[in-house]
């Protein structure tokens, strides 16, 4: 096959266009999840999302659109819960994951089992994206966008210091609710693209990377971003090519770009050691 | 005027008395040394009027309702993220935060005095550094710039020279000293040696879970309930209070968390 046939067709460009919007917002609100060791928060709301999802399949209506308000209702019952004194934060995060996966499989079963499209949503189907999805994945992005150059400075005092930022008047209560239930909502998104297995790696991914080698937090969103993006176009580039699932190989290039990095930094040290 | 009024403030955690009873005023230009042992509810206290802290009971009046562009706080101890990419002149930016409204966006005169700020603390040197790979001595003077950018009416500090070695201590101390003379500027200092504070301090308060004390340095050298509380140690005290020598808390003074575990 021509390697550049697959433009040919407008549905892989609907499929990059939706892709990369995934990637501006996962990629941009995971850095402040990942430097505020919330990044398994990514993981159990992907979770939660599978019983979303059921619900939509047994209720016959859009999975992704029934997700969205469960995912961000457990969001803030995580924010609820971390509050208690009595659970430990990542403790809760487990709770509330345990709940999303045993309640899943519960309703998705009633709904008639495992079929084709279930597994489009636990391992992704980007190719599948429909023009809806593709206008809420860019009202999203836009969202992220706002949010982040609106509070910029705010949140990035936040996940810094955030006593600091409480008696400087910041309100962290708000802007933490705000950021943790955008997340939710990302997420459900997020999820057309690498499926439930592996939306938290698109959250975690490409911001660890971008920390091992931005000295600024500007550059951290920037990298982290262009790392996402270059991985969605390379991952469906391929996938096509090779006939395999676009959410793994897009995932597996962004753990490769993460090891590229982190194997150069090594391989510099000990230059400069020797 | 008094910055700041406590009447019996109270706090538990989780059902665990820390602080009794706490009353207190607190006037504008003084510099107040809040001494007392480990676990005396120091920072507790500070963490209730800094608003860190929901308060349980008692009431407290600050010299207005929104303080925060007034306010610099150094706290005891911050644990970043390791791996934030802040550097040093960013980290010292944040504190025109509370300075700014709505949109926030810093122009060049905020720059200007980000870096002036770093000339004064001692720390431009290392401006384009990432913090978190600051030894805890330059942190902390990245911290205090932080703390002195919107120049505050109040500023309230922790144990702000642990990190520190004895001169940078002394150019710290002494660089409060200027703020709190020239401009009039309100010091609450946390700290464990008292000799050290005595040269600077105009205002003492021992807490030990109740506040043993509070007045004027002229009123801690006569006082009664002073000397009942440090006992035998009090002369000692007194001895060090204008020299340069150290003067740690005394350590057989044992805190409230001690005793009462002690008793159970
Ligand atoms: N978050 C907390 N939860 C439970 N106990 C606490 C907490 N913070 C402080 N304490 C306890 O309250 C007491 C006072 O602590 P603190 O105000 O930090 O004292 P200090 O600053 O004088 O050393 C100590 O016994 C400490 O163990
Ligand atoms: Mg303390």
């Amino acid at each position: 096959m021509n390697p550049f046939e697959l433009f040919s067709y407008s549905f892989i460009w609907q499929a990059i266009l939706g892709g990369l919007l995934i990637a501006i917002f996962t990629s941009l609100i995971g850095t402040f999840l990942v430097l505020k060791r919330l990044s398994l928060m990514g993981d159990s709301l992907s979770h939660v999302a599978l019983s979303g999802v059921s619900i939509g399949f047994l209720t016959k209506t859009s999975p992704l659109f029934v997700a969205l308000p469960v995912v961000i209702l457990s969001a803030l019952g995580i924010i609820k819960l971390t509050k208690n004194e009595k659970i430990y934060a990542d403790s809760a995060l487990g709770i509330i994951s345990a709940l999303g996966i045993a309640l899943g499989l519960i309703i998705a079963a009633l709904a008639g089992g495992f079929n084709v499209d279930l597994m489009g949503f636990l391992f992704g189907s980007i190719l599948t994206i429909s023009q809806a999805e593709v206008l809420l994945a860019a009202v999203l992005a836009v969202l992220s966008l706002i949010l982040i150059s609106y509070y910029y400075h705010e949140l990035v005092a936040m996940t810094f210091d955030e006593n600091f930022a409480k008696t400087a008047g910041v309100n962290t209560d708000k802007i933490n609710t705000l950021l943790i239930v955008f997340s939710a909502a990302c997420i459900v998104i997020a999820l057309k693209a690498v499926g439930i297995m592996l939306v938290s790696a698109l959250i975690i991914v490409p911001p660890s990377a971008a920390l091992q080698i931005a000295n600024s937090f500007k550059k951290t969103l920037i990298y982290s971003c262009l790392f996402s993006c270059s991985s969605i176009i390379l991952g469906i580039y391929f996938s096509f090519l090779l006939n395999l699932p676009s959410g793994a190989v897009i995932i597996l290039i962004n753990l490769l770009i993460l090891f590229i990095i982190l194997g150069v930094k090594y391989a510099f040290k000990k230059r400069k050691i020797a | 005027m008094n910055l700041i009024e406590a009447k019996n403030i109270s706090h538990a955690y989780r059902g665990q008395q820390v602080l009794s009873k706490v009353s207190f005023s607190l006037k504008e230009g003084t510099w107040t040394a809040l001494i007392g042992p480990n676990g005396s509810g120091k920072t507790t206290l500070i963490k209730l009027i800094l608003g860190l802290l929901p308060l349980q009971s008692g009431r407290l009046t600050l010299w207005q309702k929104n303080p925060a562009s007034e306010l610099g706080y150094l706290e005891q101890k911050i644990t970043p993220p390791r791996l934030m990419p802040l550097t040093a002149f960013e980290v010292v930016k944040m504190g025109l935060l509370s300075t700014k409204k709505g949109f926030k966006i810093f122009n060049k005169e905020d720059l200007k005095t980000a870096l002036n700020m770093m000339r004064t603390t001692n720390c431009f040197k290392y401006r384009n550094k990432l913090f978190t790979e600051l030894s805890g001595g330059q942190q902390q003077r990245v911290l205090l710039a932080r703390t002195l950018i919107n120049k505050p009416k109040l500023i309230i500090l922790d144990e702000p020279t642990t990190a520190l070695d004895s001169t940078s201590r002394e150019s710290f101390f002494e660089l409060l000293s200027k703020l709190n003379k020239e401009q009039n500027t309100t010091i609450l200092l946390i700290t464990h040696d008292i000799a050290e504070i005595g040269k600077y301090a105009t205002d003492f308060m021992v807490l030990d879970k109740e506040l043993i004390f509070s007045g004027t340095k002229e009123e801690f050298c006569s006082s009664e309930a002073v000397a009942n509380y440090f006992g035998s140690y009090t002369q000692h005290i007194m001895d060090h209070l204008h020299s340069e020598e150290s003067c740690p808390f005394p350590a057989h003074i044992h805190n409230h968390e001690h005793a009462s575990t002690e008793a159970k």
